[in-house]
């Protein structure tokens, strides 16, 4: 093996391990909240609620509902989340604007969705009516905090 | 056929060779059963056979324990896609709901097979073995795959982990499979490639397992999922220092050169003009040969069927369940345990039957492998149509069945098929086409599910078993022939090597039961073909006859999908045409075969590139080009394509001046040429053949073949019609009428018994 492969498979393998870290990783499956709801794969009708039990949050922090699509990474914020005009507009985004794109941020336990996104986010015909919800905390500055997620999916018809 | 004895030197090469053909027929069964093929001795017990076959019990435990973690990280990336994504966040790769499948990091895990796979045979044939080190670098890339993923924080991590679990997979495969194959006699081979295979199933449901243990019992996220995994992958890697290899083919060529020997009675202490090494052929080449076995074409489509169902189905039967019956993660993950804990029961059928069954018969455990895909077909489309929750455990039980017992049958048969020295080719192209067809047919099993609903998706991946099916029946019938070749072939090189080490004569050319095909025309048909040293004949017959198709497969344009080519001795069927003009056969095609845009000079020069002659000696060649033919001389720097038919030929000619073959072939000598200018390409010829360089002329006009040579071939519809002496051609009006007209044959007739030969005018 030349010295330019040994150089080039030396930085496709630092590039990579990059990507990897040992901080703050998350084995166990979280146990803070409880009793997501609606359960797994029930039915719902829309406007739906979000809810569950338990508490995960320490001072200054929210949880973060976003229905139908992936969270931030882990250190990103909800503004990540949102598209360039809003980025470019002070102020958003806004409660409204969240709400509008089916986002949520509470320090209660539950979030009234009033419409789902068309189709859901699975591409399967059968899984058409399926959503997902998913929860995850972000910090006062709306970071997400750690890499721990809830989730649960649930049957609505779209609105 | 006809012959005489008037051409005793010829004779006697061509008895030579006839001899040589005969032993090998007489041989071919009692090589077939040292291949693993029928034979009256009885299938040893396994543990007897592993033991006495010189290779330590601890390399096949090795092997399978190194196999077990290799479709770890498979596992982990289809049941947590969605939570991997969520945990990670962010989606430039594609990461969408349902997940990987989408992204990046399956074309790059299938790179990792594709390249390691590559890689490993390269260095397997490069060194004639050294297999131990791939599978350690496997067992290293597999374990160190899992921990990266395991702790990957962002997708670079994932992909890192992708393509390094693709190249264990690929490296391991390619040196696991042909390692065991060659490591351990024919008598137990189809039961540790069972326990080889066995190993991997036994890794899916180890996976299976530790996903419903981790997350139901211990509550591990998919990173905790991955650690166990990584654990024991990272515990089983140190069983790879137990690998020993003794090299690739050993048992299979050491029998048979030893049942050569002892049929013989002597052994092949010196090799032939050209030796084994010249001969030798290289790794693209052998990957060429690989792809000219019509059994192997057949396998690799039964891989390249399988890789469609077996590596996509369960993210497919994981969506089918959530979308009809709304399972949970937990009844998945343990349907999941049970699907692979069925998968193992085939296997310890043929970890018992295997060998017995494949001694009598390979097509009856071919039958087997086929009636249970078929099973597994059937099985999957009930599961589509029939909605009933018992019905689809019951239904994908059954298809589960048939998975690894095809997988491990598919190895059996393609690492049986080749011959010994492709083997970890064979094992590579077969783990390339299944991640191939992996990725593709997620692809498209996806395209169905999105458009027509996951019973689609199902109801493709049916067909596909199906059609696993119907190509392990082609392959059945394609068996017979290639294992008769196969064993033909090595008995025959071996004995080749022998009768040369007594000192026999050989033929400069040999062309041993020749078949050749263009896609599946076939065109030619069991052609034999010989030409001395120093020897000139003709080859004729009718257009379409396959004289120039015999030309292309002596030069090695054409590969022969069939039969051998010896020249100097030594075989060459496989050989690159580049290197057989370094061994002296040069080609002198049909037509008006020079650069037209190049001058006449440029021409020559070009002829003597081939050779990288130097410069003083492509000079030479040129200056006794343009000595024997002035008309050139006067327009050497004139543009090819302005000389007239005749000079052109002239040209073609010359290539025999710059590279001084031992063999030149001559393509259509006289075609549209005006019989003056004919006759003196004749004459030329006559001195080129003079001069020591045997000359093989394929004409149509049979009174110009006979003016020049004294031992003539004749072709029909890819048959070898006549062989011998060419004025007794002309007695043979049935081959003659029904290529040229009567009259021709009368006038040659007449022409024989007058001795005038009559060149240029074609029939």
């Amino acid at each position: 093996m030349t010295a330019r492969r040994v150089l080039l498979l030396l930085v496709v393998v630092l590039l990579g391990l990059a990507g990897c870290g040992t901080q703050g990783l998350v084995l166990e499956q979280p146990t803070q909240l409880q009793q997501l709801r609606p359960a797994e794969f029930s039915s719902t009708a829309v406007p739906t609620r979000i809810s569950w039990t338990g508490d995960a949050l320490h001072a200054g922090e929210r949880y973060f509902v976003i229905i139908d699509q992936l969270p931030m990474p882990p250190g990103s914020t909800i503004r990540s989340m949102t598209d360039d005009v809003c980025r470019n507009t002070p102020g958003c985004p806004d409660p409204t604007y969240l709400a509008q794109h089916q986002m949520y941020t509470t320090r209660g336990r539950t979030v009234k969705v009033e419409s789902l996104p068309l189709g859901g986010p699975f591409p399967v015909k059968d899984l058409a009516g399926l959503h997902a919800a998913t929860i995850v905390i972000v910090d006062r500055a709306g970071r997400r905090v750690g890499e721990e997620f809830w989730s649960t999916s649930f049957y609505a018809p779209t609105s | 056929m006809s012959g005489s004895d008037e051409l005793s030197p010829v004779r006697a090469a061509e008895a030579a060779l006839e001899t040589l053909e005969e032993e090998p027929a007489a041989l071919r069964d009692e090589c077939l059963a040292v291949l693993g093929f029928g034979g009256d001795d009885p299938v040893p017990a396994f543990w007897g056979g592993l033991r006495a076959s010189g290779t330590p019990v601890s390399t096949l435990v090795a092997v399978s324990l190194l196999t077990i973690p290799l479709f770890f990280l498979q596992v982990v990336f289809l049941t947590f896609d969605r939570a991997i994504a969520s945990t990670l966040g962010t989606d430039p790769l594609g990461f969408e709901f349902p997940g990987l499948l989408n992204s990046l990091v399956i074309p790059v895990f299938v790179a990792g097979v594709a390249a390691a796979a590559l890689l490993s045979a390269w260095w397997v044939f490069r060194r004639r073995g050294g297999r131990g080190t791939v599978l350690a670098a496997a067992a290293i890339g597999c374990a160190a795959a899992l921990w990266t993923v395991s702790l990957a924080t962002s997708e670079a991590g994932l992909l890192l982990g992708g393509v390094m679990s693709g190249a264990a997979i690929g490296g391991a495969v390619t040196a696991g499979a042909s390692l065991l194959m060659d490591a351990y006699p024919p008598g137990v081979r189809v039961r540790v490639i069972a326990v080889w295979v066995f190993a991997i199933a036994l890794g899916n449901l180890v996976a299976a397992l530790v996903v419903l243990i981790g997350v139901d019992a211990w509550s591990l996220t998919w990173r905790g999922v991955a650690m166990v995994m990584a654990a024991c992958a990272t515990v089983l890697a140190p069983a790879a220092l137990l690998v020993r290899d003794r090299g690739v083919g050993r048992h299979d060529l050491t029998r048979i050169e030893e049942l050569v020997q002892e049929r013989v009675g002597a052994r092949g202490t010196t090799e032939a003009e050209l030796s084994d090494a010249d001969v030798a052929i290289g790794f693209w080449e052998q990957m060429r040969q690989l792809f000219m076995t019509r059994s192997a074409i057949a396998m690799i489509v039964v891989f390249l069927l399988f890789g469609t169902v077996a590596v996509s189905l369960h993210a497919f039967i994981d969506q089918f369940v959530v979308a009809r019956y709304s399972w949970t993660f937990v009844d998945r993950a343990e349907l999941f345990v049970l699907l692979a804990a069925v998968g193992l029961l085939p296997l310890v059928v043929l970890v018992v039957r295997g060998d017995a069954w494949f001694r009598a018969d390979p097509a009856q455990l071919m039958r087997v492998a086929t009636g249970l895909a078929l099973l597994g077909a059937v099985s999957l489309a009930t599961v589509a149509v029939v909605a009933n929750e018992v019905a689809t455990i019951v239904g994908l039980s059954l298809t589960s069945l048939s998975v690894f017992f095809a997988l491990a049958v598919a190895f059996v048969v393609m690492l049986s098929v080749v011959d010994p020295r492709l083997r970890p080719h064979a094992a590579a192209v077969a783990i390339v086409f299944v991640a191939l067809a992996a990725l593709v047919g997620g692809i498209l099993a996806g395209q169905f599910s999105d458009r027509y609903g996951v019973t689609a998706a199902l109801i493709f991946f049916a067909v596909n078993f199906l059609g696993v099916g119907t190509a392990m029946r082609s392959a059945t019938d394609a068996m017979a022939g290639n294992l008769d070749d196969l064993a033909l072939r090595e008995t025959e090189r071996e004995e080749l090597r022998v009768r040369v080490s007594s000192g026999q004569h050989f033929p400069l050319l040999g062309c041993r039961n020749v078949d050749f095909s263009y896609g599946k025309l076939q065109v030619l048909f069991g052609v034999d073909f010989t030409v001395d040293d120093g020897e000139i004949v003709a080859l004729l017959g009718t257009n379409g006859a396959g004289k120039s198709t015999l030309l292309k497969v002596i030069s090695g344009l054409g590969m022969p999908s069939r039969g051998s080519v010896h020249f100097r001795g030594a075989d060459i069927t496989h050989v690159d045409p580049v290197r057989r003009v370094n061994y002296g056969i040069t080609q002198m095609p049909g037509g008006h075969a020079v650069f037209g845009d190049m001058s006449v000079v440029d021409n020559l020069r070009m002829y003597g590139f081939t050779l990288r002659r130097s410069k003083r000696e492509l000079d030479r060649g040129i200056d006794a080009t343009f000595e024997a033919f002035p008309a050139l001389a006067g327009r050497r720097n004139q543009p090819g394509a302005t000389l007239s038919g005749g000079e052109q030929q002239m040209l073609s000619l010359g290539k025999a001046f710059i590279l001084q073959p031992r063999l030149l072939l001559i393509d259509e000598l006289s075609l549209g040429l005006a019989p003056l200018i004919v006759g003196n390409l004749i004459e030329m010829v006559r001195r080129i053949n003079a001069s020591g360089t045997a000359v093989v002329v394929v004409e149509q006009s049979v009174n110009i073949a006979l003016s020049l040579v004294d031992h003539a071939y004749f072709m029909e519809r890819g048959e070898m019609r006549f062989d011998g002496v060419a004025a007794e051609l002309v007695d043979r009006p049935d081959l003659l009428r029904s290529v040229f007209l009567e009259g021709a044959s009368k006038g040659l007739r007449a022409m024989a018994t007058s001795d005038a030969p009559v060149p240029g005018e074609a029939t």
